[in-house]
Formats: C-alpha cells, structure tokens, sequence
C-alpha cells in the first residue's frame, strides 16, 4: 500500500511540472461546476443578469464616449486565480484561436479587463486590472489629465499634476502604448492631494466587477 | 482506505470550488483547501497521507505552464502549517489557529497587504471551525 501512495506522490508531483493541455480540462470542469452553482442557489439567475445588464451598461455609456474597438468575438472566463496575490483569470481560446501574449482582454470591446499573460493550447491566463502588480498609464476626464494606474485590493492612480482638475466621478481611459487607445478603465472615487508633492493621487472604482465576469472579449 | 479516499475526493471538490467566482467573499478568496489540508493532518498521521492531499491540491490550483510561484507557497505554507500544529505545544486547537494563521502568512509573503491578510485570516480561521464543526457533527 506505501508503495502505491509513493507511486501516486510521484505521479502527480510530475503533473504539477509538465502539463498543459489537463488545464483546459480542468478549467472546463471549474465552469460546469459554477453553471451547477447557478442553478442550485436561488436567485442566482436573476443575478447573473442584473450584472450582464450593469456591465452592458457600462459599455454603452463607454461607446457614448465615442471610443469603439473591432469585436473580435467574445469567450468564456472559465474561473479566476485561487489565492490572492495575484488577479487573474483563464479564459477558453488560446492558440487554437490565435491569441498572443499582451492581447488585451475586453468586456464588450469597450471596457479593460487585462492583458494576456501566458497562452496556453486552448485557454490563456489573462492579468487583471486588479492585479496589485498592474501598473498603466492613463487619461482622465475630457481634458485627458495624464496618471499612472496601479491596480490591487484599493487602486489608485498616481502621478497626477498637483494643479491638474480632476474631480470624482471623471471617466479612466487607458493610454498605453501596450493597449489600445481608449478603453474605459473606471471612474475616480475620491481626490487626495499630497501636501508639499508636485502630484496628487485619486482613489478609483473600477467599471467591472472581477467576482461577476462571464464573457470577455480579445482584441487582437 | 475509503475514508482518506472521501478525503482525497472531498479536497478535490473543494479545490475545484476555489478556482470559482463563488469562492470570493467580496474581494477576498478564503484558502478553503490550505485550511482543509491543515485540518486533515489532525486525522491523517502519515506524511505521505498528507504529501498526497498537498500535492492533489496544488496539481488543482495550478493555472499555468511549468512550475509556478503560487502552487510552491501553497505547498510551502500548507508544510509549514502542518508541523506548526504538530510540533507546538499546548492544546490542539490553539496550536491549530496558530498552524493557519503561520500558513496564510506565508501565503502572502510575496505581496503583503494588510488589509487582505487580515481579511484572508478572518476567513481561514472561520473555515478552520466550520470543518471542525462538521467533524464533531458527523455520526461515527
């Protein structure tokens, strides 16, 4: 009997190193379970589609703006990281649908989710904005005031001019030469100026919600 | 044999579980499967018993290519918490909150927030009496 647990410490200890394509398997498996969940707790339904409607919602006034990128056809988010280092999501598309590392990852083609990070055969690690690590350059508002992003659990956008008029509720844009031109990143929430700095910083609410993600589309 | 296979099934499920959206309780994912691991040594005396919950779990949770930072402190911390529970001394059940508390600090030794270990904590340490509250429930 030890022997056949050594042999399976083994076996999986190889699994840990070598696979590739058992992670598509495995995130398929992630998102049947949480289409079972959807069906097993009551409301959830109804949830799910006040959420697609917000985030329609969201895009909409996005494209009001008058930013529009190609849709490039839209994916599954099949589950999201397990710890909480790290922000990111898998989604199902990969090589077999072209996708490249630093493709970004849209709701509706109109609003930032991240950027892919790895490329796997059929599925693709995607790097949200909610990672503590993600770090853009941005425009605020119509007068497009220049600021640095820096994503995780309380985002905020650095590196504004102490004189510049930002106020809440004033629309993110992304303005990375990384990223398409445009994309809708959040609001500001609140202002802080930093007494004696050159910059202030403002405290951002992100337009999508990374718990309630389901279809993300790839621009390529 | 058939109680660390329910075992072995049950990790799984619950490591599946935490790759979900349900998993977030707001913006924080409790380490469901860290915890039940740590938990699972109170039972399970032999080390490769607990190698192969470790290992079954992080096999689960990785979500690339190659070896990943995350799936080597999930398996760090879940060792570290194991022997923290097992070679403390002092009753079982301090040496237990004191064996998670270690792990989810480990956990979020590369990108220490506060307000999120803090949170993650909370969560694990409420996970950690759920599962024992399950266990003294369950008919022997």
């Amino acid at each position: 009997m030890r022997y056949l647990y050594i042999c399976l410490i083994v076996v999986i200890a190889l699994s840990l190193m070598f696979y590739d394509d058992l992670n598509t398997v495995k995130f398929s498996g992630v998102y049947s379970i949480s289409n079972i969940f959807k069906n097993v707790f009551p409301g959830e339904d109804l949830r799910e589609r006040v959420t697609v409607l917000q985030t329609e919602n969201e895009s909409l006034r996005a494209e009001i703006i008058g930013f529009k990128i190609n849709h490039e056809g839209e994916v599954k988010v099949y589950s999201s990281y397990p710890f909480n280092n790290k922000k990111d999501v898998s989604i199902s598309g990969g090589l077999n649908l072209g996708f490249k590392k630093g493709d970004a990852v849209t709701v509706n083609s109109k609003i930032l989710v991240g950027q892919i990070s790895e490329v796997l055969s059929n599925s693709s690690i995607v790097k949200t904005v909610y990672d503590p690590d993600w770090e853009i350059a941005v425009r605020i508002g119509e007068k497009e005031i220049d600021g640095l992003l820096k994503g995780g659990l309380s985002p905020v956008i650095d590196f504004i001019k102490s004189d510049a008029e930002v106020v809440a509720g004033d629309i993110i844009l992304t303005a990375s030469p990384d990223l398409p031109y445009g994309l809708e990143i959040g609001k500001i929430k609140s202002v802080k100026d930093n007494p004696g700095s050159p910059f202030k910083t403002a405290e951002i609410e992100f337009a999508i919600s990374l718990n309630s993600l389901r279809d993300v589309s790839v621009y390529r | 044999m058939f109680l660390f296979t329910a075992s072995l099934f049950i990790l799984f499920l619950v490591s599946l579980f935490q790759l979900t959206n349900y998993a977030f309780v707001g913006p924080i994912k409790p380490d469901l499967a860290l915890v039940l691991v740590i938990f699972l040594s109170f039972i399970y005396k032999d080390w490769i018993k607990r190698l192969i919950l470790i290992l079954l779990a992080a096999v689960i949770f990785k979500f690339g290519v190659g070896l990943e930072l995350g799936n080597g402190l999930f398996i760090v911390s879940s060792l570290i918490g194991i022997i923290t529970a097992e070679k403390l001394p002092g009753s079982p059940a301090l040496n237990f909150i004191t064996g998670v508390s270690i792990a989810t600090l480990v956990m979020n030794i590369t990108s220490f927030h506060v307000t999120t270990f803090l949170l993650e904590l909370t969560y694990n340490l409420s996970t950690l009496l759920v599962y024992y509250l399950i266990y003294k429930l369950w008919p022997k």
